[in-house]
């Protein structure tokens, strides 16, 4: 529900599959083709020759070259996308539903008020435990999600249909049909509480 | 009309993996290698000595393995990490949906785990044929639901009760897509129940 982006992480591990791949065949043919180990031992000669003529054709100091400071400043930037790429994941939880602005001033819906209406009306019922509600900013449009956890045993066409009520009430309180996501799921309460027997 | 659209998306997002794990420890294992990377340039700029190798002689290292290298391991290790890669790209690929099941709604979008569909249906079994918690179990797959009956000893069930009882449950729940029941009434009864 939060507003990851999927596409990218997708998108990044396929590129790291297919490098890893590559790499990968690349050395097991190294390993049994003789032909490729030759090649491979050539290819590397040439850049272990090459190295110092390229180090000393930028030189900044007498030991040091431009092109450790490039290479080195392209870790650095690696570092830096990656760090980025940790950081770009979750996010877009809101504590605000909605928000409206007219000349007198503004008015924004907190989050509490629609968990705290949701919950009062979900926890009379019996066969509820207990009912969490975030909201989420997800492509610059804010949606709800209830979690609903039941008893365990109870009837998930009833829980829903609970729920559901419980949204129409909502609904008629904001004046304003946000989206909404209800999950239905089990979780420790439910792990640790009875069946109805009767119901 | 935008908030149906966006409803769908809420859905989309609850029951597929957005892969941020994978996506993370992919991430901390470039960022470890990079780290040691950087360190050893900047090690060997200073001209101090290196943790484990300068950078001019990793690139030896590299360029001389098939010769250092016995040639089946570096198979194996070539064949690992191809591996490694396939891995991540059956991550990248695949769905990665989760087991949720998507109920009809016009309003909301409603997603139910499966083990709450389990433990309804396997209440609901327990109740029509009169057993004991312990003598149903019920597992719930993308497509498939099966019920695992065993009946008290010397008192044999009827199947297509047990089936009816069931479908009628799942009839109200509105799951897409509909599942297939199957019930499995097992031969030995249980005793002392």
């Amino acid at each position: 529900m939060s507003s990851t982006h999927r596409w990218l992480n997708r998108t990044l591990l396929a590129v790291l599959g297919l490098i890893l791949v590559a790499v990968g065949a690349l050395t097991a043919a190294a390993g049994l083709v003789p032909d490729v180990a030759e090649a491979w031992t050539s290819t590397g000669a040439t850049a272990v020759n090459g190295l110092p003529a390229l180090l000393a054709s930028a030189p900044l100091t007498a030991d040091t070259s431009w092109w450790t400071i490039a290479a080195l400043a392209l870790v650095v930037v690696c570092v830096a996308l990656l760090i980025g790429w940790i950081a770009s994941q979750g996010g877009g939880r809101t504590s605000t539903v909605g928000r409206q602005g007219s000349a007198m001033g503004n008015t924004t819906v907190e989050t509490s008020l629609v968990a705290d209406a949701l919950r009062t009306a979900l926890e009379e019922n019996g066969q509820i435990l207990a009912v969490a509600v975030s909201s989420w900013r997800v492509r610059r449009q804010t949606g709800l999600r209830v979690r609903v956890q039941p008893r365990r045993g109870a009837s998930p066409g009833a829980v829903v249909a609970a729920a559901n009520e419980a949204i129409a009430g909502l609904d008629t309180l904001l004046g304003e049909r946000i989206p909404v996501l209800v999950s239905v799921q089990t979780g420790a309460r439910t792990r640790f509480t009875r069946t109805r027997r009767v119901d | 009309m935008s908030e149906l659209l966006h409803t769908r998306r809420l859905l989309r997002r609850e029951t597929h993996s957005s892969r941020a794990g994978a996506s993370v420890t992919a991430a901390v294992v470039g960022l470890l290698g990079l780290a040691w990377l950087g360190t050893e340039a900047v090690l060997s700029l200073l001209d101090q000595p290196p943790l484990v190798a300068n950078p001019p002689s990793m690139l030896q290292w590299a360029a001389d393995l098939p010769e250092s290298t016995l040639p089946w391991g570096l198979a194996a290790a070539g064949i690992g990490l191809a591996l490694i890669g396939l891995v991540l790209l059956l991550v990248a690929v695949t769905p990665g949906t989760k087991a949720l099941h998507v109920v009809d709604q016009d309003r909301t979008a409603v997603v139910v785990d499966s083990e709450v569909i389990a433990a309804a249906v396997s209440r609901r079994t327990r109740q029509e044929a009169g057993l004991d918690p312990d003598q149903v179990s019920t597992r719930v797959d993308r497509r498939r639901i099966t019920v695992d009956v065993r009946p008290t000893s010397g008192s044999p069930l009827d199947e297509s009760t047990i089936r009816s009882a069931v479908e009628d449950e799942l009839s109200g729940y509105g799951l897409r897509p509909e599942p297939t029941v199957r019930i499995n009434i097992r031969h030995e009864g249980a005793l002392g129940i």
